[in-house]
């Protein structure tokens, strides 16, 4: 059974809730037009959301001229006069700016009472999004957000290194501690590199429990649907990487507190990822997503295929297969009898070849964005590989990540694979655009996955090239190839494909880190719906 | 329980992993301090890796001039290992038997890490492992309920109870024939045993399917209860229970089309 908010938030939330269950949930009718164009807002400030603040940065030129909901105002304004359909924003829920409770002290009186200025900013911003005529949300939380409070706690000896004294680092509303990962500091989750790090992590003592991350999604689908805003999407975790710090399992299901916060210890767990479920799909129908995202680095030797893995996948997505082992309740980690490095039986070196998002509908298994080239032992920055090489390589990809997929996923039919959107002028180039490779050499109905298969599952999402913050814009940031940082979204196969389903284009970096002028925020080149 | 003897080097963070200079040698030992002879014997280098790449992000990429390495060391006839041509930085390692009756020390011992200078030697390593009792689980699959999945059909995983449930014995099996499962188990530890199917439903030896807390009634592997993992048809994960004990220990189950 999935697991319902419980105990002592459910006290505060539960009035409400129970209300909010009587609503319908409804679905928002598909967009006529083929393509669909997220921005990515960043960072909304909901303290200041509805007070005379006139410092938010966020609003550029207008920076300390009018107030941060007049700078929202405007900028939805803008977008929706350019055709943007749908938002992504940023946000946490224990940090100054973005306060859903009113301290995030645990056991301390009104510390975790939910802010109701918070949520009087929060139904203000949905109405915004709304009157502008934008219908469509993203909602990127962050649960261990720099600005949250941070409870350092000094260096002692715990069970996953007992032979070396750490220094963790707590936060409010993440189920372990982090540790500094490197020279410089930054905190990495603890432990790393040990498989045993899910269960031998310790708890974390100011955790305020699963449900206090889960309990806000519910009221942000909540307002939203009551302004006539849908949540399409949660991007839950980013990048969570459990092949090198297994306890990043907690964020699906914790197993060290239970949900309301108030016991730790063995016997306690709580199913975040099912809660978080649960929070956001009675508003907003089955069509939204809970988005997990993992990197799969690890890439084999494009000529040294396959690698093997523990998990049955041919090793460059291990990452992915052990997303996917967590989410069945699978195995995660690499046992012993490893032959080489990086758990794999062969290359597999460098990483951060592609960054694979994956998305889950409640039974049908989507998967988007494959950013995908090839790379060789040693060749830092993967510029040594040749055409045939970068072509090889994808096909090699393609077809383990749809081998990966049918491993976990409930269907195949359902596992719908789409390249990158970049560079489809640039073959021989870093990036590669491997399914209109796929579609312009007729492999894709050779891999035993036919096109309409793969087109089952309705619309199809890809994040526009997450590691340019100008290739929707079609700016060029200094460094990437004139083919690379011009063509935009309009050369991208994600648009050129788009009839049937629909495609919607969500690129990842901020609207205002890529435009050239933040006012009026000017989309270059601009969005251009296409017409069947 | 016999504590590991470990002579430890200072720790020290490193960010070069060129070299490859260290060394180490030790032995695995069983309870009386018998030397164990062909254990292998797991040596994991941890590498560092950059902050994360996106805002909230996971580390995952390995610094400049970092790399992983792993490789399985056997033990001699006098339960010794040695490695050569380490690099200087952070290490894991633990013992896997070969031999019955003696405790997968990579599954169920707790951590060990020790740190490497470069040209180090680091020697007298002691990897003690315990004792087991066998516990054996039948899982037939008379009507081909599950697919033959490359991924296999079913997984039974032992857990201990008194941990957070990572440290387990992992087996899988495929249709069509009945499986049987042999897991080395602590004699003085609560277990749960779990088991994870797909496309079917476990029923205990009587036939009865195991629906809930209340529904199984082995004679010995007591119900703990069961949770349903992810909805039907990816799969279910069942429940139950060994309690501490000296002896082997079996049990049986069926596999039935989900209805």
């Amino acid at each position: 059974m999935r697991n319902r908010m419980t105990s002592l938030t459910q006290a505060r939330v539960l009035s409400a809730s129970l209300l909010i269950f009587s609503f319908q949930s409804f679905q928002t009718p598909l967009s006529a037009t083929p393509t669909r164009i997220y921005s990515n807002i960043g960072r909304v400030a909901f303290s200041t959301y509805l007070t005379s603040y006139n410092g938010y940065s966020g609003c550029g030129s207008l920076y300390q001229q009018i107030p941060t909901r007049t700078c929202y105002q405007t900028l939805f304004a803008s977008l929706a006069a350019q055709g943007v359909s749908g938002v992504r924003f940023f946000l946490s829920f224990c940090s100054t700016d973005n306060q859903f409770y009113v301290s995030c002290v645990k056991n301390y009186p009104n510390g975790t009472q939910i802010n109701q200025l918070y949520l009087n900013a929060l139904q203000a911003f949905f109405a915004d999004l709304h009157a502008a005529g934008i219908s469509n949300v993203i909602v990127t939380p962050s649960f261990d957000d720099p600005n949250d409070p941070k409870y350092p706690v000094a260096a002692q000896y715990y069970s996953c290194t007992p032979n070396v004294p750490v220094a963790l680092t707590f936060f409010p509303l993440l189920p372990y501690g982090k540790f500094p990962g490197n020279a410089q500091g930054d905190l990495y989750p603890y432990p790393q590199g040990i498989n045993q790090g899910y269960g031998c992590s310790p708890s974390n003592p100011y955790f305020l429990g699963g449900e206090y991350m889960t309990v806000p999604l519910v009221f942000i689908s909540y307002n939203a649907q009551q302004a006539g805003v849908t949540v399409t999407e949660v991007d839950l975790t980013q990048e969570v990487n459990l092949h090198d710090f297994t306890v990043q399992a907690r964020l699906l299901l914790d197993n060290t507190t239970s949900c309301d916060g108030t016991q730790q210890g063995n016997g306690n767990q709580c199913d975040i990822w099912d809660s978080a479920v649960d929070a956001v799909r009675p508003f907003n129908s089955p069509t939204a997503s809970i988005v997990l995202s993992v990197q799969s680095n690890h890439p084999v030797d494009a000529r040294t295929p396959p690698c093997a893995s523990y998990y049955g996948d041919p090793g460059q997505h291990v990452l992915l297969s052990e997303m996917l082992a967590a989410l069945n309740v699978w195995w995660i980690g690499t046992p012993a009898g490893e032959q080489s490095g990086s758990g794999l039986a062969c290359g597999g070196s460098y990483s951060s070849d592609m960054v694979v998002l994956y998305r889950l509908f409640e039974y049908a298994v989507t998967t988007v964005d494959v950013h995908d080239y090839a790379c060789f032992l040693g060749d830092i920055g993967c510029s040594n590989a040749s055409p045939t090489d970068i072509f090889n390589q994808a096909v090699l990809d393609f077809t383990a990540y749809r081998d990966t997929l049918s491993l976990w996923g409930p269907n195949p039919t359902n596992n719908v694979p789409v390249a990158q959107s970049v560079d489809v002028f640039n073959p021989g180039g870093v990036y590669w655009d491997k399914y209109n490779q796929f579609i312009a050499q007729g492999l894709l109905p050779s891999l035993a996955l036919p096109t309409t298969q793969v087109w089952s599952a309705g619309a199809v999402v890809g994040e526009t090239w997450a590691e340019s913050p100008c290739i929707i814009a079609g700016f060029s940031n200094g460094t990437d190839p004139a083919p690379v940082t011009y063509n935009g979204y309009l050369n991208s196969t994600l648009y050129q494909i788009a009839s049937q389903p629909f495609v919607i284009m969500e690129p990842w970096y901020t609207t205002s880190s890529c435009f050239a002028v933040q006012y009026p925020w000017v989309l270059n080149p601009p969005y251009v719906p296409r017409s069947n | 329980m016999q504590r590991l003897v470990f002579i430890l080097a200072i720790y020290i963070s490193s960010f070069c992993a060129e070299a490859g200079t260290a060394s180490i040698s030790g032995s695995v030992l069983s309870m009386t301090n018998s030397p164990l002879a062909r254990v292998s014997v797991l040596l994991r280098r941890i590498p560092k890796l950059l902050p994360a790449t996106r805002p909230g992000g996971t580390p995952h990429e390995m610094a400049p001039g970092e790399e992983s390495h792993s490789e399985v060391l056997t033990t001699d006839n006098s339960g010794v290992f040695s490695a050569a041509g380490l690099a200087a930085g952070e290490y894991y390692i633990c013992a896997t038997p070969k031999q019955p009756g003696l405790l997968d020390g990579c599954q169920w011992d707790p951590v060990r890490v020790f740190s490497l200078l470069d040209g180090q030697a680091l020697s007298g390593l002691q990897i003690p492992l315990r004792s087991a009792r066998t516990l054996t689980i039948t899982v037939a699959d008379p009507n081909h309920v599950i697919p033959n999945q490359s991924r296999g059909g079913i997984l039974v995983t032992v857990a201990s109870s008194e941990t957070f449930g990572v440290h387990a014995a992992v087996s899988t099996a495929q249709s069509p024939s009945s499986q049987m499962f042999s897991i080395p188990i602590p004699l003085d530890k609560r277990c749960i045993i779990r088991i994870v199917t797909r496309g079917a439903t476990v029923v205990d030896a009587n036939g009865k399917a195991i629906q809930s807390i209340n529904d199984v009634a082995l004679p010995s592997i007591p119900a703990l209860g069961n949770s349903l993992a992810s909805a039907q048809p990816i799969g279910k994960v069942f429940l139950s229970e060994v309690t501490p004990g000296p002896s082997d220990i079996s049990a049986a189950f069926s596999l039935i089309p989900l209805p």
